[in-house]
């Protein structure tokens, strides 16, 4: 029996995207599998959403220039705006874009039911299936909206995105502006929406946290991919494969900083706290017992040792922070 | 993982069948939409019948009295020569039953009968009333009138109207025109004359003038102007539409849902504003289909105006200062406050180019002459409404929509 490779959903293959003389999208390149779900990472203004626009069709052709496809079709013909359209799913940031809230939330299934050509006989039963998967408590599905919490209409949101079974779900900032405990739980419906219906999913954010359930991510900065690979990848690359050095010591200033920096073998140094550092070095396991007498030796009291791997989260900033020295050093 | 069926080609919601139920479905969307906003509905259904009604009771409680207010000068006893028999005579036998029959008209109330042969200054003292408004015309006897009547010749009697509302000077003259034709008709006279011209197309005794004259810019206004603002929100205010888009739907099939729900609640508006007409009293010398009509032209001009303020405009704000832009244009080349016939040539361009200018003598047209709804006023209304359709679909092609 043999296993058959799996196919691409989304294939960006050296996409510029200008608007006049200003290039906002360089040279990115990427490919999203079907049954993946794909983060994308970057800070505000970093160009996310701009890739995003132009895989759902909103960045009209004359605007960009590379090789995109979605589910197989190219979205710079416009005779395949509808059919990509028909086959991927939207759930924007803000609720009130994806629902009426003057309308319940089966009237809004039947509404964008009706956009895909579902027949009024089948509404109920996706709505039931899509609701009850988010939990979406049953008294409320025939009341506005308006009269939902913040949850339960986020929820709503991302069942719409669902309704007409979509291969593929762009999600923009799933977990903006909710509770920090409902977050998990957002994250954890995405997660089992994925498993039981098998549907690829991009989840634009700047939320880290979302990574624990991406199997890809992709980092945007000023327009440009810095990565695109699993964040177990993306961690293994960091020095140790991601095995970091966490000192605690009071007073910890500039001077002391800096002196770690130079140290032999630290690649990096972050800051963890006010009187703790993450040390990124070379064979950590070896060295790190070499580094702190070191330390020891030229005064530091150190109060605190202790050896762990790097979280996604920590991986980031550094990878953000090399880049941004980069740019200092080119300046 | 299998394909959906969908109304069309499996997973493939396109073509011209796929695009017309999602418009059909669109306008239950739109019905919806409307269902829940009772404020707007009221505002749509309620008030336009409220209006008319209110306007026909201010009609029949204002100053403008059915009743016209004469003092009769008469000058029927003077002394008369007349050239072809040389006959000199001072015959005043019809003055006073003319005088009486005057003042058993029940439309007209007599103030005073003057004498001039008998009081020098009877005119000074009527024109003294007219003046204090005290009453609404004089009516003078001429001196030959008696004579004439009795050679059988028509007679002529002369009136002076308060002229200060132009509105109301032809229904004065035509409710002395009426006393003077039946006092001729009781008698077997030849019919005399008042000296104004009598309009043709008058509207009979039992049905109140001012109020018909009024209605036809009334009508008018309230059809374009509640569908006006009843459909400059529904394409900037639906926050889901950027989303909706992002569906195979498209703008032109979200707009065309939109014109067929507001062309039927428009029906309704319609039906609303003319009972609430024909149960307040409009004379209405036509057919109460064709006036039907009219209302119906009038508003869809509204409503394709209001769609295109609402397809350009970015926000609420910007569509509502629209709107404020166009009614006041709207109103001001309307014809209320000058002729438009009087109007710069420029400017009477602009008036044409909306809907009032048409609307009004259409209603007028029906109503007080009796002619079809077939005319050149309801082809300008179309091709005004035509115009403002194709303008709301190039804005809302031309509006940038993401999410």
């Amino acid at each position: 029996m043999t296993s058959t490779a799996p196919e691409p959903s989304i294939v960006v293959d050296h996409l510029d995207v200008s608007f006049g003389k200003k290039k906002v999208i360089s040279d990115v390149s990427f490919k999203i599998y079907k049954g993946e779900i794909n983060g994308f990472l970057g800070i505000s203004g970093a160009g996310k959403t701009t890739i995003i626009k132009v895989l759902t069709c909103q960045i009209p052709a004359k605007h960009w220039t590379g090789t995109v496809r979605v589910e197989g079709l190219d979205p710079a013909k416009p005779k395949n705006i509808q059919a990509i359209l028909s086959k991927l799913g939207y759930v924007p940031q803000l609720e009130e874009l994806n629902l009426y809230y003057e309308l319940s939330p089966l009237d809004n299934v039947k509404v964008f039911a009706a956009a895909y050509g579902i027949p009024d006989s089948k509404v109920f039963e996706l709505a039931e299936k899509y609701f009850t998967i988010l939990d979406i408590p049953k008294d409320t599905w025939r009341h506005k909206v308006e009269t939902m919490s913040g949850g339960e209409k986020k929820r709503v949101s991302i069942a719409i995105g669902l309704i007409h079974d979509p291969r593929l779900l762009f999600l923009d900032e799933p977990t903006t502006g909710v509770d920090a405990s409902k977050r998990y739980d957002i994250l954890n419906y995405l997660k089992k929406i994925n498993r039981q219906l098998g549907t690829t999913m991009v989840i634009i954010t700047h939320d880290l946290e979302a990574a624990l359930i991406c199997d890809t991510v992709s980092i945007i900065r000023l327009g440009k991919l810095l990565e695109h690979d699993t964040p177990l990848n993306l961690i293994q690359s960091l020095p140790s494969q991601g095995n970091i050095l966490k000192i605690t010591t009071p007073g910890l200033d500039n001077r002391v900083f800096r002196a770690m920096t130079k140290e032999p073998g630290v690649k990096h140094v972050m800051r963890a706290g006010n009187d703790t550092v993450e040390i990124f070095m070379e064979d950590v396991e070896h060295a790190s017992a070499g580094l702190l007498e070191r330390l020891v030796a030229n005064g530091l009291a150190i109060t605190e040792v202790t050896r762990e791997r790097a979280s996604f989260r920590r991986y980031f900033q550094l990878r953000i922070q090399i880049e941004d020295e980069k740019e200092e050093g080119r300046k | 993982m299998k394909e959906r069926q969908f109304f069309g080609k499996p997973g493939k919601p396109t073509g011209f069948l796929a695009s017309l139920l999602r418009i059909l479905k669109g306008v239950r969307k739109e019905f919806k939409l409307v269902r829940t906003d009772i404020p707007n509905l009221l505002l749509a259904l309620v008030v336009p019948p409220l209006i008319i009604i209110l306007f026909s009771s201010l009609m029949t409680f204002s100053s403008t009295a059915p009743i016209v207010r004469i003092t009769v000068v008469s000058y029927d006893s003077n002394t008369f020569f007349d050239t072809n028999s040389s006959v000199i005579t001072t015959n005043d036998n019809y003055t006073l039953p003319l005088v009486g029959a005057i003042n058993n008209t029940p439309s007209i109330k007599l103030v005073a009968y003057i004498n001039a042969s008998e009081d020098p200054y009877a005119m000074d003292v009527a024109y003294n009333q007219l003046l204090h408004g005290n009453i609404d015309a004089i009516l003078v006897i001429p001196v030959e009138f008696s004579e004439f009547l009795d050679q059988g010749l028509p007679a002529m009697l002369e009136s002076v109207p308060n002229t200060q509302e132009l509105l109301k000077v032809q229904a004065i003259l035509n409710k002395i025109q009426e006393a003077a034709d039946k006092f001729a008709q009781d008698n077997n006279f030849t019919p005399f004359y008042v000296d104004e011209v009598h309009q043709e197309y008058t509207i009979p005794a039992h049905f109140n003038g001012d109020f018909n004259s009024n209605m036809n810019l009334v009508l008018p206004f309230v059809m374009a102007g509640i569908t006006l603002v009843l459909t400059i929100l529904v394409v900037v205010q639906e926050k889901p539409v950027p989303r909706l888009l992002l569906t195979p739907t498209n703008k032109a099939e979200i707009l065309v849902s939109k014109y067929i729900a507001y062309t039927v609640i428009l029906l309704v508006q319609s039906t609303a504003v003319l009972a609430a007409s024909l149960g307040s009293g409009l004379f209405i010398r036509g057919r109460a289909i064709d006036l039907w009509g009219a209302l119906m032209a009038i508003g869809f001009s509204g409503v394709s105006i209001g769609m295109f303020i609402s397809s350009l405009a970015k926000t609420k704000t910007e569509a509502n200062q629209l709107f404020f832009a166009f009614f006041i244009i709207l109103f001001l080349v309307s014809g209320i406050f000058v002729p438009i016939e009087g109007m710069p040539v420029p400017i009477r361009a602009i008036a044409y180019a909306f809907p009032l200018a048409h609307g009004a003598p259409l209603i007028d047209s029906i109503t007080t002459k009796g002619l079809p709804l077939a005319s050149t006023e309801l082809l300008s209304l179309g091709l005004i409404s035509v115009a403002f359709v194709v303008l709301s679909f190039i804005a809302i092609a031309r509006r940038k929509v993401e999410v």
